[in-house]
């Protein structure tokens, strides 16, 4: 346990150099890589945390993503591999014709340091990239982003899209931005809004619930 | 000045970079050129202090000519020289500092202001953005062009035409646009002003925003085009070809520097520096005469002391430094129809005139989330407010937005939702139902037994 700790608080503080080192040097020596996972997850989300608090900003977040990537990629390769267990993803952007990415790029930072596999389609994205890419990646959440009431249009276009071709409940869709509430939400048939990044995270918590997707 | 085909090469020969490296340098950098300069926000103190002020416009220089900006299309950098930026904000500085628009007895020359500065600002009264459903259009729009002291209207979106729902990048975008100009221009002869600023559509793709502009429809008397970067220094092709769309026709670009706080900016200092570099930025590529600060946070509201302080300390950097004739807006949380909405307007007014506003643009409520939210009787407290306190000595006037902000600080987590236009106004007679006048005339009261000098 005083390994777990160790190497989450190395990476709440985000000292790149000592966690990767103690991460390294543990799977090295033959430690479980379950429990040295497990150090890094609790230190991503104690970094969540300290977002919450106001202690960090999305500097932190994108300095904290970066470095959970990169840990994970050196422990996965000495977890046992799990049958039949499918992380959870989500495919996400901005519609056409908002440039605005704020945003969004918050939630994509919080939903990776949260262990979701996250597809940014970036900007100004044509609605049916929203559709043909959730089915390409097999996407449990579809996410977009509107910030005018022209762009938000957009939304129930995917939607109606989905439905058209009979696989509208195989995603949760998530929908936001700065002109964004749940009656809009609602409205449209989508699955939920939320008021900032935190929100959505458990947001898509429970959305993932109730689907067979697992979170990293 | 830099030609702004320099920008379209400097897109294509700067540094290549992720645009998640470029946020992280943005972020990284910002905080490192505040700590360079003496900039406060003080709580206590809305209006910025000079050297605060100058730290923001220097801290501002640095920023741009450290970061660049960043062409999504390109995923490049474009980069500029310390010196490069200091001439665009100096180039500026020697320009003429007026813009003219409006025709006729409509014609208003938007000048230079200073913090203190007893000329009131020019006044626009529109929804800014928040949209409006087709059939209370025309009601809606009067319902603010029609007061005595507005000198011009603005973007409000229709939600759809015939049925045909307004969306960017389809045919309807141009067919709605469209239809919001000549609605505007119908209104504005309706209520005899048929000059005034009309401001742009709601038309986004460059494609649809470059059809709308021709004689007859929106021009260079009657509109601005909106150019502006993305938060934080970021653009695309498009902005590039509206910049250079404008040029060609010598219409104005609409310059708005609206960074957010609490993304990759920190706090009202961070956020202010990011403005006047964003504001720079814009100067630069679109040769601009006129510009807009708007301040937010991620929470979306304007109306809290740290980002009515990011807009005063921007305003005030642009002012001593710039001397961009400058805009900015009043957003409120609460929804119109509470006297919370009017406190809130006048407290962001009281802020920016004595911040050396230029141009005040009345804008929605809460938060802009729905349509028809707004209306004129907003639009009338901002401008009898402005003029009220134009030239007022800044200490006094600290004074007076602490004491505004009192009246609302406790609300701004659960305000009042208030009510949509139609219920705010007999939507034939285009007038305020008498129980919404006596809400307004509540909120003047209390405005001037706070300390507001109403005339």
């Amino acid at each position: 346990m005083e390994l777990v700790q160790e190497i989450a608080q190395a990476v709440s503080d985000l000292d790149n150099e000592k966690a990767e080192s103690l991460v390294n040097d543990s799977l090295a020596e033959g430690v479980d890589a379950k429990l040295v996972l497990d150090g890094v997850m609790v230190g991503i989300t104690q970094v969540g945390h300290r977002y919450e608090t106001g202690e960090y900003y999305m500097l932190e977040l994108m300095q904290a993503g970066v470095l959970g990537k990169k840990l994970i990629k050196e422990i996965t390769p000495h977890l046992p591999k799990v049958e039949g267990v499918k992380p959870a993803k989500v495919v996400i952007g901005s519609t056409k014709g908002d440039n605005h990415d704020i945003g969004k790029n918050l939630i994509i930072t919080q939903l990776q340091v949260s262990g979701y596999e996250v597809f940014d389609l970036g900007v100004d994205v044509p609605s049916i990239t929203f559709v043909n890419k959730a089915k390409e990646l097999e996407a449990d959440i579809i996410g977009m982003s509107a910030f005018m009431s022209t762009t938000m249009s957009h939304f129930s276009e995917v939607i109606n899209h989905l439905k058209d071709i009979g696989v509208r409940d195989q995603y949760k869709i998530i929908v936001g931005g700065g002109t964004t509430d749940t009656a809009f939400a609602e409205s449209i048939g989508a699955d939920g809004t939320a008021t900032d990044a935190v929100e959505v995270v458990k947001l898509c918590h429970r959305l993932i619930a109730e689907s067979e997707a697992v979170i990293a | 000045m830099i030609p702004l085909t320099d920008f379209e090469r400097r897109s294509l020969t700067g540094p290549v970079m992720e645009e998640q490296e470029f946020d992280m340098s943005f972020a990284k950098k910002v905080r490192e050129v505040v700590k360079r300069y003496p900039i406060k926000f003080d709580r206590e103190q809305i209006i910025a202090d000079d050297e605060s002020a100058d730290g923001v416009f220097e801290g501002g220089v640095d920023l741009l000519a450290e970061v660049g900006m960043y062409n999504r299309d390109t995923q490049r950098v474009i980069q500029l020289t310390r010196d490069e930026v200091v001439q665009i904000a100096t180039d500026v500085w020697e320009g003429p500092r007026e813009v003219t628009f409006g025709r006729g007895k409509e014609e208003v020359a938007i000048t230079y202001r200073t913090a203190e500065d007893p000329r009131t600002p020019t006044i626009w009264m529109s929804t800014g953005g928040i949209p409006s459903t087709e059939e209370l259009y025309i009601p809606y729009v009067q319902s603010f062009l029609q007061e005595e002291l507005c000198q011009g209207t603005g973007d409000t979106p229709i939600l759809s035409v015939g049925g045909l729902e307004n969306k960017s990048e389809t045919p309807a975008e141009l067919v709605c646009a469209d239809t919001e100009i000549k609605l505007r221009m119908e209104v504005a002869r309706r209520v005899g002003k048929p000059g005034a600023y009309l401001g742009n559509s709601s038309a986004t793709s460059p494609q649809a925003v470059i059809a709308t502009c021709f004689e007859g429809g929106l021009d260079r008397y009657n509109a601005m085009i909106p150019i502006h970067l993305m938060p934080e220094l970021k653009l695309n092709w498009g902005r590039l070809v509206l910049g250079m769309f404008l040029e060609q026709r010598g219409m104005v670009p609409w310059i708005s520097a609206s960074s957010i706080m609490g993304a990759l900016c920190r706090n009202p200092e961070e956020t202010a520096v990011a403005q006047i570099a964003s504001l720079l930025a814009q100067l630069g590529y679109g040769h601009g005469t006129i510009a807009r600060v708007a301040g937010s946070g991620l929470d979306g509201v304007a109306s809290h002391r740290e980002t009515m302080g990011i807009c005063s300390l921007s305003a005030r950097a642009s002012e001593r430094h710039v001397g961009v004739p400058m805009g900015a807006w009043s957003l409120s949380v609460a929804g119109a129809g509470t006297e919370m909405a009017f406190y809130e307007k006048a407290a962001q007014t009281v802020t920016m005139v004595a911040s050396g506003a230029t141009w005040l643009s009345t804008m929605g409520c809460r938060k802009g989330v729905g349509a028809n939210l707004t209306s004129g009787l907003e639009g009338r407290l901002v401008a009898e407010t402005a003029i009220a306190v134009s030239g007022m000595k800044t200490a006094e006037t600290n004074e007076l937005i602490k004491k505004i902000h009192a009246t609302y600080a406790d609300q701004l987590g659960s305000p009042p939702q208030g009510k949509t236009f139609p219920e705010l106004y007999d939507v034939k007679e285009v007038q305020p139902t008498p129980e919404y006048l006596d809400v307004y005339k509540r909120a003047k009261d209390q405005l001037a037994t706070l300390g507001v000098p109403y005339r």
